[in-house]
């Protein structure tokens, strides 16, 4: 199985000189599901900003489907974060309709009108949001927000979906969909990588890994 | 519609009540700088309107080595000219400052007679040239300011220009604001730069252009509907002039537009419009 994501010996400090991650070594696989928990502030969305190569890491080094993000030009950045669906902590959708999130998003990533459609009706059929494609995307409920998020990240068929802390604010039984939405995901091959801060979700990950003490630690 | 023009049309979708308001005073600026600019540009100085002359007035200059003699039996010899109702003889430093040389200043029976006496002073012996509405002051268009109201309109210049990029801070922060949301996740999806910034600098240049339109409109009209007198007074004796002012405006209108919208682009690299803050 193809290397996904390579981290080896990253650091990152913040402007203060407090070390938020310290010499992380992480490894996943084309096609695996990952889980990534710790506490608040233990670098688990600065972590995924890195991988997306949002945030420039500092010392270390990041591979991604095989590119070394530290060393990539701007275009070559940009080509790579269109093929990463990220949803970031505490998504807040756009005051449009459902499908309207998902075409605007599509059609400003160059897809045509109908191409844009197509592709947001698939993602939101894989989400389980068609029938509310209509809807005010601002009106949902806190789980099919975080639906719609998820269909945000897919809808252009992306290698890698990173999922910043989505089982947040969720009742066991919205979490229990989730992530049962996020195992469907990871059946059809694509590369998933959850983070959150508990312990034990109904996740079933093929790895569940601790970011403590700006260290990851398999568990 | 291809996604320059999609995310345009979408900002201009989020502009709310506040940002707009402000994005018309940033017009409004831009009008006032213009304005000004194009006053400036018609404009003759107080020097320049000492030259003019009224139609039946002629300045002879003579020559500088000419005797006092020589001076005296010209002065004779014009006044008892017919077309000629009076004759005074002026040092140079009275009628334009800076110059030498003994002048006459002649006062025709008419504008017609006026133009006679140009031709015939000229022939004569000692005369260096002669100046008269006819010649060279008929070339001279443009609105007689004094220099204390120039210097107005060059406070108003800069007044417009700090105008309009304070109120470009201002609204394009209010409009970007409402547009955050998007702006992130654009960002986040791998949108380049360039996409995101075009379309606020387009704006600022519709801004420009709009108000220089306004402008040109203005002239137009006060060039259409005016009196020939109000016309002259706002230095659009011709259309020619009036074309002039219009293209100028524009140009200089996109340029500051232009710069507007850089303005408001630079706001982009905000915090609150990154997605990892």
């Amino acid at each position: 199985m193809s290397l996904m994501i390579q981290v080896s010996e990253l650091h990152f400090s913040t402007d203060d000189g407090i070390k938020v991650l310290d010499d992380v070594h992480l490894h996943v696989d084309q096609g695996d599901l990952v889980y990534l928990y710790g506490p608040p502030l233990s670098g688990k969305s600065l972590l995924l900003g890195l991988l997306s190569a949002h945030i420039p890491p500092q010392r270390g080094q990041i591979l991604v489907n095989g590119r070394n993000v530290t060393r990539l030009s701007r275009q070559k950045t940009l080509s790579l974060q269109r093929r990463i669906g990220l949803l970031p902590q505490g998504f807040v959708p756009l005051p449009r309709t459902v499908i309207g999130n998902l075409t605007f998003k599509l059609r400003l990533l160059g897809n045509f009108q109908e191409q844009a459609e197509e592709k947001a009706l698939f993602a939101l059929e894989t989400c389980a949001l068609l029938h509310q494609q209509g809807e005010d995307a601002e009106a949902l409920s806190s789980a099919d927000r975080l639906r719609l998020g998820i269909a945000l990240a897919l809808c252009d068929d992306p290698l890698l979906v990173l999922l910043d802390d989505p089982l947040d604010g969720l009742d066991p039984e919205q979490q229990g969909q989730i992530c049962q939405l996020l195992r469907r995901l990871n059946t059809v091959g694509r590369t998933v990588l959850v983070t959150g801060r508990v312990t034990m979700p109904p996740l079933s990950a093929e790895h569940e890994l601790m970011l403590s003490e700006g260290a990851v630690i398999p568990t | 519609m291809n996604p320059f023009l999609l995310l345009f049309r979408e900002l201009l979708g989020t502009v709310r009540a506040r940002a707009a308001l402000h994005l018309l005073l940033v017009g409004a600026s831009i009008l006032l700088f213009l304005a000004a600019m194009s006053l400036l540009l018609l404009s003759r100085t107080a020097a320049e309107e000492d030259v003019v002359f009224a139609d039946n007035e002629v300045l002879v200059v003579l020559s500088a080595q000419l005797s006092s003699s020589a001076i005296d039996e010209l002065y004779l010899a014009v006044r008892a000219w017919e077309n000629v109702r009076s004759i005074n003889l002026r040092f140079a430093e009275d009628v334009l400052p800076g110059e030498t040389g003994p002048r006459l200043l002649i006062n025709a029976v008419s504008p017609e007679a006026a133009v006679d006496l140009t031709e015939e002073l000229a022939g004569i012996a000692g005369v260096v040239r002669v100046e008269g509405q006819s010649i060279e002051s008929a070339d001279l268009t443009g609105i007689p300011l004094p220099v204390v109201f120039r210097m107005g309109l060059l406070g108003i210049l800069a007044l417009g220009l700090a105008g309009c990029l304070l109120f470009a801070r201002v609204g394009f922060r209010g409009l970007l604001r409402s547009f955050s949301r998007e702006i992130r996740l654009l960002r986040l999806s791998g949108v380049s730069e360039r996409t995101l910034i075009r379309p606020v600098i387009l704006l600022g240049v519709l801004l420009g252009l709009l108000a220089a339109f306004l402008l040109v409109l203005m002239c137009a009209v006060a060039q259409a509907v005016t009196a020939a007198t109000a016309a002259g007074f706002l230095g659009l004796a011709t259309w020619g002039t009036a074309i002039q002012t219009g293209v100028l405006a524009l140009v200089i209108g996109a340029v500051l537009g232009g710069l507007v919208g850089v303005v408001g682009a630079s706001m982009l690299s905000g915090r609150e419009f990154r997605p990892f803050a």
